[in-house]
């Protein structure tokens, strides 16, 4: 343990050398950007304080010990899921393209309801800490433990990349702090709410951004409303006005074109994709049964669905109130921080400086909270799913398996900071889209067989698994984002953004068909032990045996 | 063969397990089939009635059909998850706790 603080106050040294550089210039930028974070940042480092003493084995450490009432569970949901991208992409989006940008909206809302009626119960009777528990509940093979361990990391860990390159770029445009220097902060705070406070830091981190982000949110459309009088046409009215596409503002075929396999792929990814992010679903298991795994998603939906109404307003509103504004305007006539400042702008244009440094502070928060999730998870999936890897000393005991998680934790935590650095001018979308692809195409499909097909097998889920994990990152490379834009040919070779609409029939497919073509002893002891799974999933009997397994 | 093993050999046979096995399957069927159908609607006003989307929800109004069929989505999913959870408190739990009942009594309240 020692080493271990050690280790952070080292990283702190470095990190304090370089910020007293800079911090004249933060001071003069934006003071209440400032001092919100700076209160947002002391309160959750208090939190992580009491949160350390609490987090005493790998229970607490991955799960709170189940001890998370089902609001807060339902708070820090919709905070771990309110990403950046949500708040600055979708409105960023949707000031150029119009309404087509709304799927990335009522796509991920129409998502949580599924995995509320398919997955969260179910989920929370049969596993103990992360997606791969419920995977490997019946499926034995230790090959199906690193496939979906993989997957799960896989996802992790793009989606970490591409949350710590928009928050270096973010707080480097905000605060005029050095990019790499961004994302050593951004690392460093992720680390310590990680490696000390475990799940109920995280939790609160997540559960406060969340009422941060909520109550801008709603403050800012307030605003907007008040600008419009109150009248929502009036609103679409002088959007249409102000904006290039005029009427077809509000209309389809802005971003997709009206293409049917573009709208299929998007709307399938952004859906199903949720549904396999494994930092959403280990969230399940911080509550005490599968009734408080329900309460908790349903007031996730009803926080988000309040949420996407208002991105809609503040999309359209930016579009009235700051479209063509010279002051957001840079000398090249494009606007000033590109689409990813829209909804800051336009909190500057209604709300003044007070606004605009409230949330840019809680963009910062956004930000802090998803990748504490996504770390926190990506642990988990090392240290406590693929154990079996590591030396018995070392995974054996309860107090080595914490330590186990924590040195997981920092691995993560520096990988990802290098892994910023790599891809600082990278195209983040892509990185972005392919967790989400992974996430649609495999861990989803694999989690629902798992759950309601007692045909399923470790050797169908394994080979059918890992091909379309393979052919989804194969398609990425082959579509316009990687092949035109970054390896520089001239055409696409796969014409789609998402692979999602081919991979994802593709992996139940080829799952069901292996499956059944698996005559080995394995699969019939593994078929054979459904009906015991389907009766612990259904009514949660022997709840803690089932977690232990 | 430990107390979880005897109690699942039980209920393999149990009438009420499969009652609300059968109850949960057809809320769930009927719930995620209805959203399902809203959003892939959705998804085909986007593409196949380009122009329909593009309508006026009525005339002197600037919101679209698109636009206010997305937000009435958004709001069916609200609604979906509430009825589920709601179903699921009132008829599902009771059941849920007096089958566990009959295998565990000292999980009894």
């Amino acid at each position: 343990m020692a080493k271990l603080w050690l280790l952070i106050l080292v990283w702190f040294t470095f990190a304090s050398e370089v910020a007293v550089a800079q911090a004249a210039q933060i001071a003069s930028q934006n003071k209440t950007a400032i001092w919100t974070f700076l209160a947002f940042v002391g309160a959750t480092l208090i939190i992580t304080k009491i949160a350390a003493g609490r987090t005493k084995d790998g229970a607490t450490f991955y799960a709170a010990g189940g001890g998370i009432p089902a609001w807060q569970n339902g708070l820090a949901i919709a905070g771990d899921f309110m990403s950046a991208a949500t708040l600055l992409g979708i409105t960023g989006l949707m000031y150029f393209v119009g309404y087509d940008a709304y799927i990335l909206a009522f796509g991920a809302v129409v998502s949580w309801p599924i995995m509320l009626m398919l997955i969260a119960e179910r989920f929370r009777n049969l596993g103990r800490y992360t997606f791969v528990d419920v995977i490997t509940f019946r499926l034995n093979a230790p090959s199906i433990r690193i496939l979906s361990a993989i997957a799960s990391l896989a996802v992790i860990m793009f989606y970490l990349i591409g949350q710590m390159v928009g928050a270096g770029k973010l707080i480097e445009l905000l605060f005029g702090i050095d990019y790499a220097l961004s994302v050593l902060i951004v690392s460093l705070l992720m680390l310590v709410y990680v490696v000390f406070g475990g799940m109920i830091a995280t939790t609160w981190v997540q559960m406060i951004k969340a009422v941060l982000l909520l109550s801008g949110g709603i403050f800012l459309t307030y605003l907007i409303l008040a600008r419009f009088d109150f009248d929502v046409s009036t609103l679409f009215e002088l959007a249409a006005e102000a904006h290039s596409n005029g009427e077809r503002l509000a209309a389809p075929g802005g971003w997709l074109n009206g293409d049917v396999w573009q709208v299929l792929t998007v709307g399938l990814t952004v859906c199903f994709g949720i549904m396999g992010l494994p930092h959403i679903l280990m969230r399940f298991f911080t509550v005490k049964d599968a009734a408080a795994a329900r309460g908790s998603v349903t007031i996730a939906t009803l926080v988000m669905s309040v949420f996407y109404i208002l991105i809609l307003i503040i999309g359209f509103g930016a579009v009235a109130t700051i479209w063509d504004n010279p002051d957001y305007l840079g000398e090249d006539g494009q606007l000033l921080g590109g689409s990813n400042l829209v909804a800051l702008h336009t909190a500057k244009s209604l709300g003044g400086d007070l606004l605009f440094g409230y949330m840019s502070a809680v963009t910062f928060a956004t930000i802090l909270a998803v990748v504490a999730g996504l770390t926190l998870a990506g642990a988990a999936t090392i240290a406590h799913d693929l154990r079996h890897l590591f030396s018995k000393t070392l995974a054996g005991e309860p107090s080595n398996e914490l330590l186990l998680s924590r040195l997981a934790a920092l691995s993560i935590g520096a990988i990802a900071f290098l892994l910023a650095l790599a891809f600082e001018f990278q195209n983040i979308a892509i990185v972005t889209a392919l967790a989400l692809a992974i996430a649609a195409s495999v861990n989803f499909p694999i989690l629902l067989l798992a759950l309601y097909w007692g045909g399923l097998t470790s050797r169908g889920c394994v080979w059918g698994g890992g091909f379309t994990l393979a052919l989804a990152v194969l398609l990425i490379i082959f579509s316009d984002g990687v092949w035109v834009e970054i390896l520089g040919h001239a055409d696409g070779l796969f014409p789609l953004i998402y692979p999602t609409v081919v991979t994802m029939p593709a992996c139940f497919f080829l799952v069901i068909v292996l499956s059944k073509l698996d005559r080995s002893q394995r699969a019939i002891d593994e078929r054979q032990q459904f009906p015991d799974q389907l009766i612990r999933s259904e009514v949660g009997i022997d709840i803690s045996a089932a977690n232990h397994h | 063969m430990s107390q979880a093993e005897k109690s699942i050999g039980v209920l393999t046979k149990n009438p009420e397990l499969r009652a609300l096995t059968r109850k949960r399957r057809k809320t769930v069927f009927i719930l995620v089939g209805v959203l399902l159908s809203a959003y892939i609607f959705n998804l085909l006003l986007m593409t196949l009635m380009v122009d329909v989307a593009a309508l006026k929800i009525s005339a002197g109004s600037q919101i679209t059909i698109g636009v206010a069929y997305s937000i009435g989505l958004i709001l069916l999913s609200a609604a979906t998850a509430a009825i589920y959870s709601w179903v699921s408190g009132r008829y599902f739990d009771p059941l849920s706790d007096e089958i566990r009942k009959t295998v565990s009594p000292e999980r009894e309240p």
